[in-house]
């Protein structure tokens, strides 16, 4: 199928969708019970906070943003047409999702309040939205950064992100102090606990290895001003924890981590900063909770999932054509097939690059293993190959002209997951450790992204996954545009946060004999949760509604 | 990370002038990696010369007095000129008077002298490039009477104490668990485009030092002799410029422990004030050695920087003098002193000796070569271990200081008398 013809009529079918959806819609999930309003108050629940990075802030396509109706730049349409928004990402995330359930108020109502500056207990960022949205647009891809040059892009709308007194400009609720999710997208687990001013304070790139830096660390230092600069009367003690824990919460979501070992990845390897060892991120996750207990919270960890798993990296290895694998894993032959419309020509320019650049595995891989690792092309790499055949007929060169600079940014051989997948174990090992020596409920992220990787309809998770949907637009899947990520492949859907929401209510029932409701996952897939179409509107990321 | 053992030179050329006769020069070529702190020059320079002269002069004089006493007992009876028994207590007229101990000359000293120095080693590409800041050294001494004398005086080092320019030390940045990078500190790329740093670290420190020397003697030794012992309270108060300095002074950035230990930009890194008190009691005397030995109780007055403490340091120095000839002097000076800047979260134990022969030739003309090295034996690795950036900005990384080595071998030549140690 060619994708461009797709992109368009999925994008026309998204806003009618968007403009459609003024009640009900989208199936039921037949493995998760919905529970819709009213869940009881108690005082475990009365302040909960969240400690996190861009997965807790609810961060989506490369993006973050809280306002909503904020135009597409990239649609003009018609006097007669409803302008296309960019759809907000915040308000979509786990942690909100968990919040409202657990608000003891009519969902609706505890939605609206989520989108109401005045109240929410989000840092709002204000449209454009901070960093580079991935948003719809009828290309390659189905999706395009929404600021040609985020610095510059609406006055440097970005740019002020990075200063303490020009952070108000891109927050919707700059004095607000109702804040209780304090997740910083691009924070590490070491600098959650000592970070307490950001990396960089200018969002132009720097010299030298700071270049590097700059890359590494870009997204902390754009985020974390404008999530935390109501905490900045703290001074040097302002950390990320520290914030969370002046709020004094009564129960306190922790997940943090996965930046450690994106960094590591996308640096190809050079980047060292993070936790690296086991040790290390056990020391500082019980620093996390441990400040945080002192502060009277109740404590929820969660660890990562398997990075390599998620549909950013897209294995090398060819799937059987007869095959189905590709609608539950993501291929780059699978994905480069679906472009051209020809598996074979997706499945031979994919052996002629693992070839080129070395990512094949004899004898097979498994992609969690640290002995038989995949090689894979990221999405940034698949894309670059599909836009630069497209126009030359001829592959391009991923290290531009420096043999191995592409790895991390576009590719990642077999031996570097190896070592990319036994760093993410050893995070998620210091996690567990912690975990267990401070007595803490862990959410087990790993385990619910690695069983709907699994595609066996034995496994709870990926059962759940894929009852998401309808019959005639089943979601969720970690396939490439399955439904469970949103574009840029790593950061989870609608449908994917409110799936972890789901785990994280039942973990914290079950660990502290609350009683949230469960959220209804088939609903926010449809965007039913609630009659406000600006904040209830269906995945934009699921199957059927993608461009 | 490549830690190598740094080592550079120094030609230094000295002016000097000394109690009116006016100074010549004196070339020094001299190997020293960075935290020769100076303190133990302090004692070195400042307190132990005096003090031994004093132990000198007053071992000399009892000798003298002895050597008398003996004459006169071998003396014939009937041809004294004193009742038997009577010459400690009433000396004639003729003999020198060897019992009022005249260990000073009473009345105003001084000296003073310019300095430059040149380094040689690899100490990195900007301290290669020339001359280090030079400096004056000048003492003034008043003696009020022949066993007291007190010293106010200062003197300037040149050296590169602040950091070392040479191998490569990891990057920390504020936050990060690890090293993000490494910088090599001679200013290549080795670590990655434009990833050299160069860290002016020529330093010239100066030590203002008032001292009273007091000539103590200890009677009912054996033999009816009395101990000379100089005490010396003394408070010494140091600061310095730095090079890489924008405002011409010791304030440069500097970390500690990292990534998470403290980071300064505001605190003078070559700044502190001392106070001690030093006894010297002598151990050796001949008509050709002579050994003493110091140990002083010293503190801060107060702290700063990374200090944690200030409790009570115990410097101690040994010192053994030959004289083969009249005109030749060798000596050995072994110490173990203590040094304590904003930088060190603990004092710094400095090992170190100076190993110095001179020779006098003509009636005023000198010559003089001095060893002396040194190294703290409780910090860590020496030299720049780290560089720590508050955050990617360039203008917020300082760098992590461990021990520094320190060794040195000065020629000078003057006209006076050797200074004793003139660095």
């Amino acid at each position: 199928m060619n994708t461009t013809i797709l992109r368009k009529a999925l994008a026309i079918a998204s806003l009618a969708a968007i403009a459609a959806c003024s009640g009900g819609g989208g199936g039921s999930g037949a493995v998760i019970p919905p529970h819709n309003g009213g869940g009881t108050s108690a005082p475990l629940l009365s302040r909960i906070v969240g400690v996190g990075d861009s997965l807790t802030a609810g961060y989506q396509s490369d993006g973050m943003l809280g306002e909503t109706e904020v135009p597409d730049p990239y649609f003009s349409p018609s006097p007669s047409q409803t302008p296309l928004p960019i759809p907000p990402t915040q308000e979509q995330g786990y942690w909100a999702d968990v919040d409202e359930q657990a608000s003891g108020l009519p969902i609706p109502t505890a939605i609206n309040q989520m989108f109401d500056p005045a109240v929410s207990p989000l840092p709002l960022i204000a449209g454009p939205g901070i960093n580079n949205q991935l948003i719809p647009y009828p290309g390659l891809a189905g999706f395009q950064p929404d600021k040609a040059n985020s610095c510059t892009y609406d006055n440097g709308f970005d740019a002020a992100g990075y200063l303490l007194g020009a952070s108000r400009r891109v927050r919707m609720n700059p004095t607000s102090t109702t804040i209780r999710n304090v997740a910083v997208p691009g924070i590490t687990l070491h600098e959650a606990v000592t970070l307490t001013q950001p990396q960089s304070n200018t969002c132009k790139a720097l010299p030298g290895i700071r270049g590097l830096l700059q890359q590494v660390v870009d997204g902390e230092s754009s985020t974390y001003w404008p999530v935390l600069r109501n905490f900045a009367n703290m001074g040097p003690q302002l950390t990320m924890v520290n914030a969370a824990a002046k709020l004094k919460p009564t129960l306190a979501i922790v997940w943090l981590g996965a930046n450690d070992v994106l960094k590591y990845m996308g640096s190809g390897g050079l980047f060292h900063g993070g936790d690296n060892s086991a040790g290390q991120a056990a020391a500082d996750e019980r620093q996390a909770i441990n400040t945080l207990k002192r502060a009277g919270a109740k404590i929820v960890v969660a660890n990562l999932p398997n990075i390599l798993e998620t549909p950013y990296f897209m294995r090398v290895s060819i799937p059987s054509a007869s095959s189905n694998v590709c609608n539950f894993q993501t291929y780059a032959a699978c994905v480069m097939g679906n472009v051209f419309g020809s598996f074979s020509l997706g499945a031979q320019l994919v052996t002629q690059i693992a070839n080129q650049y070395h990512l094949a595995t004899p004898g097979g891989c498994q992609p969690t293993s640290t002995s038989s690792p995949c090689g894979y092309l990221t999405l940034q790499g698949t894309f670059a190959v599909l836009q630069y055949y497209q126009a030359h007929q001829k592959l391009p060169d991923l290290d531009n002209g420096k043999p191995g600079s592409g790895l991390g940014m576009f590719y990642i051989t077999p031996a570097f997951a190896a070592k990319v997948q036994a760093l993410n174990d050893a995070i998620n090992s210091g996690i567990d450790t912690a975990a267990q020596q401070t007595n803490s409920p862990l959410v087990s992220v790993q385990q619910i992204f690695s069983g709907v990787a699994s595609g066996k309809r034995s496994n709870p998770y990926f059962r759940q996954a894929i009852s998401i949907g309808s019959r005639s637009q089943p979601c969720c899947t970690l396939a490439f545009e399955g439904g469970l990520v949103s574009f840029d492949g790593l950061h989870p859907s609608n449908s994917g946060y409110a799936l972890l929401a789901y785990a994280f209510i039942a973990t914290i029932n079950g660990a502290y004999g609350a009683s949230i409701p469960q959220i209804d996952v088939n609903a926010v897939w449809a965007g039913t949760r609630c009659a406000n179409k600006n904040y209830c509107y269906p995945d934009p990321y699921a199957p059927g509604n993608i461009l | 990370m490549r830690v190598g053992r740094n080592v550079c030179g120094m030609l230094r050329l000295r002016l000097y002038a000394l109690a009116a006769c006016a100074a010549f020069a004196s070339t020094c070529f001299s190997t020293l990696p960075a935290r020769a702190d100076g303190l133990e020059n302090v004692y070195q320079q400042s307190i132990l010369p005096g003090a031994n002269d004093a132990i000198r002069n007053a071992l000399d004089a009892q000798r003298k007095k002895e050597e008398e006493q003996r004459r006169q007992a071998a003396v014939a009876p009937g041809t004294s000129v004193l009742p038997g028994g009577t010459v400690a207590q009433v000396p004639p007229v003729a003999q020198q008077d060897v019992g009022s101990h005249k260990i000073f000359e009473t009345g105003f000293g001084y000296s003073a002298d310019i300095t430059t120095a040149y380094p040689y080693g690899n100490i990195g590409s900007l301290g290669r490039q020339g001359w280090l800041m030079g400096g004056v050294d000048a003492t003034l001494e008043y003696s009020p009477k022949t066993t007291t004398r007190i010293v106010a005086s200062m003197f300037q080092l040149q050296h590169w104490p602040y950091g070392f320019n040479s191998g490569l030390a990891p990057i920390y940045v504020a936050g990060f668990k690890n090293p993000v990078g490494c910088a090599d500190l001679g200013g290549s790329d080795i670590c990655g485009p434009g990833t050299g740093q160069n860290i002016n670290v020529r330093t010239k420190d100066t030590f203002g030092i008032f001292a009273l020397l007091q000539v103590l003697f200890i009677k009912g030794l054996p033999g009816n002799r009395e101990l000379p012992v100089v005490i010396t309270p003394s408070y010494v108060v140091r600061s310095g410029i730095i090079g890489e300095s924008v405002n011409n002074n010791d304030i440069v950035p500097f970390a500690y422990n990292p990534p998470d230990g403290p980071y300064f930009d505001n605190v003078p890194t070559r700044t502190a004030q001392f106070k001690a008190v030093a006894v010297t009691v002598p151990f050796l005397k001949t008509s050709k050695m002579l050994g003493t030995f110091t140990v002083a109780a010293q503190w801060l007055v107060h702290t700063a920087g990374v200090n944690s403490s200030n409790h009570i340091q115990t410097p101690q120095v040994l010192y053994l003098e030959y004289n083969p000839t009249p005109t030749t002097r060798v000596w050995f000076e072994p110490q173990s002193a203590r040094d304590y800047l904003p930088t060190d979260p603990y004092p710094e134990h400095l090992i170190a000796y100076f190993l110095g022969v001179s020779q006098r030739f003509a009636r005023y003309g000198f010559v003089q070569l001095v060893l002396n090295s040194g190294n703290p034996t409780n910090l860590g690795p020496d030299n720049v271990t780290a560089i720590k950036c508050l955050t990617i900005s360039p203008q917020q990384c300082g760098p992590v200081v461990g021990g520094l080595k320190a060794t040195q071998l000065q020629l000078q030549f003057g006209i006076g008398s050797p200074r004793f140690f003139p660095l």
